[in-house]
């Protein structure tokens, strides 16, 4: 009893508040009525004109500035009372696209209700101004006025403008979308012109990723495809499109990110999600609208903290870029919530005529692009060092090659020269030495002549048998070994002073010490090589080997008063130099030669004795002791 | 007349050149080949069956057993045969490390034969 009381003092007190008249004044321009409507929920849509404007006291105040319901199927009734007494016209807005039908009643001169029919089911150009929101004329004079409309799940700002005031602006937002629309239209084809030129993937998948958004914010959540086809079902793509980015999304997360390499499990993970999305979008036709409704909105909220984890994952398995995808989802993130905020307490309001989706894929599409444009040119960097890398593994296969190739070939040199050194040892040698033998025991008998010709024998056999030994020993590497270095080259230039025909003089400089017996045997055939040349080619009298020790290199230099040649003649190549030049680079030694005609020839090689690492921690040392 | 003839047993693989070298040895009145062998095995093998010589004419590279594991062996098991190294030519390593296994003489094979008789005396007298 004292409920029913209550209930009757309370509409009492709000009856006044429902008949509340609403004075327009001249210049006024534009006037929001969410505070000034009052609102009836009709569950089942059964309520008619006439039943609702019998009983206005069923109405309650909004007090809300943006209309806002949630998620519902109710028909929602709205009432206010307006005097225009000026001679403004003007006109009321529904400023969402997304409400299937809107009717406003008034009553006409004979004192009838009349309805102006508008909402998306009404083709635009039926509509009674053409708007993608829901316009409608207002007569001049007092009048109640009675609105039935679905909102669905969008807040409605609702507003009474003066005509030309709204007409000013209507265009205005139309013009900002365009040219929103156009920004992200120019990132596609950029992006396109880079697929184009580069064939990367993910520039594709970016201007499928971007079409899709403006396809989802500007034509089917902003309601901007009436423009293009009026009689279209908006809320059917409105289920559909904006799923239809998440997949996309995620794709294209997964390829920019390199999720596969990075985090194989991840990977399996989303395309599942993705596909399983896929099958969700070829069902929506057949699910119920509302629950669908709600589930999108969930779905969108999940794929954003997935894209999120994505982001984590990746940057912590290496790939920066991973942490710059998660700024970018977090803003996306914040701005749905806000927008999911506003669906349903019609607070925080637009900022202009752009929703927050619209917003957030603006800002998320030029993120998305500079990421791409970063990743360029951390690519291209990368690209820069491996192939930096990759040539100087090139140089390094290449000399060691080369380096392969060389020291075979002086293997092989070595070895051949080991088995006539032999051969000369075991075969010629004994044969020779028998031969001696046999001559030491003949009897000439008395015979002079005879005696001295076998003298003359034994001495020819003698001296074939020292010069044999001479050979096999130059020839011999373990003998070489042996001796060492510079006890090789002396020999060497004793055996060719014999032969009568050159002047040869060793000067040597400090203390010899011996080295690697590998250097040593590559130096020696080198210095072997040179005085062969002399022998051959020069013309030379005198032949002069310097050994300097006295640095931390080894200097060799042979020298003649020979010819001299020409670098550019024809025998030029036959003297080996190039080989030369090789094998002193096998042992670490710089090698050089000078040629005059008519002055001889200078060769000079220069053998480190130490290792490069001494030699460079030597200088320092020494320095620190000053 | 001379005392009893001194015993030579040449070891060289080179067998043209041994018959050679021992037939100018043989004619020396101071020495006497009683055998030959082709490597220090068959010197060894021969040993066993016959009286042990003086003098041992040792070549050094030879195959199966060469001069530096014979001379070793010879200095083990028979001390009092005197050792002579023969060889084409070799370096001083060589006949250092002959003279350290025992040798204690080394003549190169295109000798003179009186240096050869001169050398085995040597080793004979000592």
């Amino acid at each position: 009893m004292k409920k029913t009381l209550f209930l009757l003092l309370l509409a009492a007190w709000l009856h006044p508040a429902t008949a509340q008249l609403t004075t327009w004044t001249a210049g006024l321009g534009h006037l929001e009525m969410g505070k000034q409507v009052s609102v009836l929920e009709d569950p089942n849509g059964a309520f008619t004109i006439e039943s609702v404007s019998a009983d206005p006291f069923r109405f309650t105040r909004s007090n809300q500035s943006i209309l806002h319901f949630g998620f519902t199927r109710s028909v929602f009734w709205l009432h206010f009372t307006l005097d225009n007494p000026t001679k403004d016209s003007l006109l009321l807005e529904l400023d969402h696209a997304f409400i299937p039908t809107a009717d406003l009643y008034a009553r006409n001169s004979a004192g009838r209700w009349v309805a102006q029919q508008a909402g998306f089911r009404v083709p635009l150009d039926r509509k009674p101004v053409i708007n993608g929101a829901q316009v409608f004329p207002l007569p001049a004079g007092p009048h109640d006025f009675y609105l039935r409309l679905q909102p669905y799940v969008h807040a409605i700002p609702v507003s009474i403008w003066e005509k030309s005031r709204f007409h000013v602006q209507a265009s205005r937002e139309k013009l900002i979308y365009g040219v929103y629309a156009g920004l992200l239209l120019f990132a596609i084809a950029i992006n396109l012109f880079l697929f184009y030129t580069f064939r990367r993937g993910y520039y594709l998948k970016y201007s499928i990723l971007v079409a899709l958004y403006i396809l989802s914010s500007a034509l089917v959540m902003e309601g901007y495809a009436v423009y293009f086809f009026p009689t279209i079902d908006l809320m059917f793509w409105y289920r559909i499109i904006p799923v239809l980015d998440m997949p996309a999304l995620l794709f294209y997360c997964l390829a920019f990110l390199e999720v596969k390499r990075l985090d194989p499990k991840l990977y399996r993970l989303v395309n599942f999600f993705c596909f399983a999305l896929l099958a969700y979008i070829a069902a929506l036709e057949f699910l119920p609208l509302l629950p669908v409704l709600v589930v999108n909105q969930v779905l969108a909220l999940a794929v954003f903290i997935l894209a999120i984890l994505i982001g984590v994952r990746t940057g912590r398995r290496g790939n920066k870029l991973g942490y710059y995808f998660v700024i970018a989802y977090s803003i996306w993130f914040v701005l749905i919530d806000i927008e999911l905020a506003y669906i349903q307490t019609g607070y925080p309001p637009h900022p202009g005529p752009i929703s927050y989706v619209s917003l957030a894929i603006f800002i998320e599409a030029f993120l998305l692009a500079w990421l791409l444009i970063q990743r360029f040119r951390w690519e291209k960097q990368e690209d820069e060092r491996r192939q930096v890398l990759m040539q100087g593994h090139i140089n390094k296969m290449h000399r060691e090659f080369q380096h392969a190739i060389f020291s075979s070939k002086l293997e092989i040199q070595e070895q051949t020269f080991q088995e006539i050194s032999q051969e000369i040892h075991d075969n010629i040698g004994q044969i020779l030495s028998l031969a001696k033998l046999h001559i030491a025991t003949m009897e000439p008998g008395g015979n002079t002549v005879l005696a001295g010709k076998i003298r003359e024998s034994k001495t020819l056999i003698t001296k074939a048998i020292a010069d044999l030994r001479n050979l096999s020993h130059r020839l011999n590497t373990g003998y070489i070994n042996e001796v060492g270095f510079d006890t090789a080259v002396r020999r060497e230039l004793e055996a060719i002073r014999r032969s009568g025909v050159f002047e040869t003089k060793l000067q040597v400089t400090g203390t010899p010490v011996r080295f690697d017996p590998q250097k040593e045997l590559i130096l020696f055939r080198i210095v072997q090589e040179l005085l062969n040349n002399i022998i051959k080619h020069a013309g030379a009298k005198t032949i002069t080997v310097n050994l300097d020790y006295d640095t931390p290199f080894l200097d060799v230099a042979v020298r003649d008063d020979g010819r001299g040649f020409d670098r550019n003649s024809n025998g030029y190549h036959g003297l080996g130099i190039k080989s030369m030049h090789h094998r002193a680079g096998l042992i670490g030694a710089e090698f050089h030669l000078t040629s005059l005609i008519g002055s001889g020839t200078v060769a000079t090689i220069q053998l480190p004795l130490r290792k490069p690492a001494e030699l460079e921690t030597a200088q320092p040392e020494k320095n620190s002791t000053l | 007349m001379m005392k009893k003839e001194i015993s030579v047993v040449l070891v060289d693989d080179h067998i043209n050149f041994r018959n050679e070298l021992a037939s100018v040895i043989d004619s020396f009145a101071e020495f006497v080949v009683p055998w030959q062998a082709d490597n220090g095995k068959h010197l060894i093998k021969q040993l066993a069956q016959s009286a042990l010589p003086d003098i041992v004419l040792l070549d050094i590279n030879m195959p199966e057993m060469d001069g530096f594991e014979t001379a070793a062996w010879l200095k083990a098991h028979h001390p009092n045969v005197k050792v002579v190294a023969i060889s084409t030519w070799d370096n001083e390593k060589t006949i250092n490390r002959m003279l350290s296994l025992g040798a204690c003489g080394f003549v190169l094979k295109d000798v003179e034969p009186l240096e050869i008789k001169a050398a085995l005396l040597g080793a004979a007298g000592q």
